[in-house]
């Protein structure tokens, strides 16, 4: 009993923990794109502040509209956009990260609708420290 | 006698400096000059531009003729393009919309796909609507877009061989003459007030 009382405290200690360090991680100017072509990806875009004091990651992004979101990034070698998906994103210890067109940004493959200008989506960003937030995206051409 | 020699020695080192400098001169001020001349612009003429036959995004065949006695302004890229593509035919669309419409009027906004085995007629007429109202959609079969992409110095590349492949591509905006001759061109991510701007002075 003492054993489970005890594992019960823990766990609540590791949440707290996570509640604790989710403040840490301010997410603002999140927006995406249309998808202008049935079927075709569409890109989120935002700006991760890492308020804490230890750096974290950004390791994967969820969402309801599909199974499939990656984080990527373009390089430009010689006038050439190339785009390439990378393993997760850190945030150091009091310094920002822009996820932006030509950048990172969220890639949403085989979206279960083809959301428009004036919708709304969800993504939630999975931290490996500060656990998970979720945001209410707003789809736009551009960011304002 | 030899203060005389000593005089004439100085003067000599004089004058040969002094012609020197006129040299280096005259030499740097002919580099600047040149400088002046737009020697990038008279390249780019020579190799960036020429003849396409293609189909526009209304099914009709086209080539570079059915565009001449308008300015062209050229953007390459494709429609399955989640990120840059789109960006950069926004900033084409926002600084045409900038511009005054007796100069938006004497230019043909134009997207040509790199992707002929995705892009469509269909998919093109789709996706042109979403930016600028005059934006031509340009696709072809491979050899023509192949051809095109040649004419205009456009690399585009599958970077992977699945189904939903990516396509490495340079992501360049060309503004081209009257004559259908290259005048400019502008980098990803251009600013739409500076380019329409630099659109406006190259136009009046």
């Amino acid at each position: 009993m003492k054993k489970i009382l005890l594992g019960v405290l823990m766990l609540f200690a590791i949440q707290f923990n996570v509640n604790a360090e989710e403040g840490d991680i301010l997410i603002t100017n999140e927006w995406a794109r249309p998808i202008l072509i049935s079927g075709r990806p569409g890109g989120a875009y935002l700006h991760i502040e890492n308020k804490g004091n230890v750096a974290d990651k950004l390791v994967s992004v969820t969402s309801t509209i599909s199974p499939k979101l990656e984080i990527h990034e373009h390089t430009m070698k010689d006038g050439v956009m190339k785009m390439s998906q990378v393993d997760h994103i850190e945030i150091k210890a009091g310094s920002s990260v822009e996820l932006k067109p030509g950048g990172y940004h969220i890639m949403i493959f085989e979206t279960s609708s083809q959301y428009k200008v004036g919708d709304k989506i969800d993504l939630t960003l999975n931290f490996e420290k500060s656990g998970s937030i979720t945001k209410t995206v707003n789809v736009m051409m551009k960011h304002p | 006698m030899n203060s005389l020699n000593k005089f004439n020695k100085n003067s000599i080192r004089l004058l040969i400096s002094a012609v020197l400098l006129l040299i280096a001169v005259g030499v740097w001020s002919t580099y600047l000059l040149k400088e002046n001349i737009p020697t990038v612009t008279e390249n780019g003429r020579a190799l960036i531009g020429g003849s396409f036959n293609l189909t526009n995004h209304l099914n009709k065949p086209v080539t570079e003729k059915d565009f001449s006695g308008k300015y062209m302004i050229l953007y390459f890229g494709y429609t399955y393009c989640p990120d840059i593509c789109p960006m950069d035919l926004q900033i084409l669309t926002d600084a045409i919309n900038l511009l005054d419409s007796s100069i938006s009027g004497q230019i043909t906004p134009i997207f040509v796909s790199v992707d002929p085995e995705r892009d469509t007629v269909e998919i093109m007429a789709e996706y042109v609507q979403y930016f600028h109202e005059d934006l031509i959609g340009l696709t072809g079969t491979i050899e023509q877009v192949d051809a095109v992409k040649e004419e205009y110095r456009v690399y585009a590349e599958k970077a992977d061989d699945t189904a939903d492949y990516i396509v490495d591509h340079t992501s360049y905006t060309y503004l081209m003459g009257k004559d259908g001759k290259f005048l400019k061109h502008f980098n990803h991510a251009e600013d739409p007030e500076v380019m329409a701007a630099q659109i406006t002075s190259l136009i009046n």
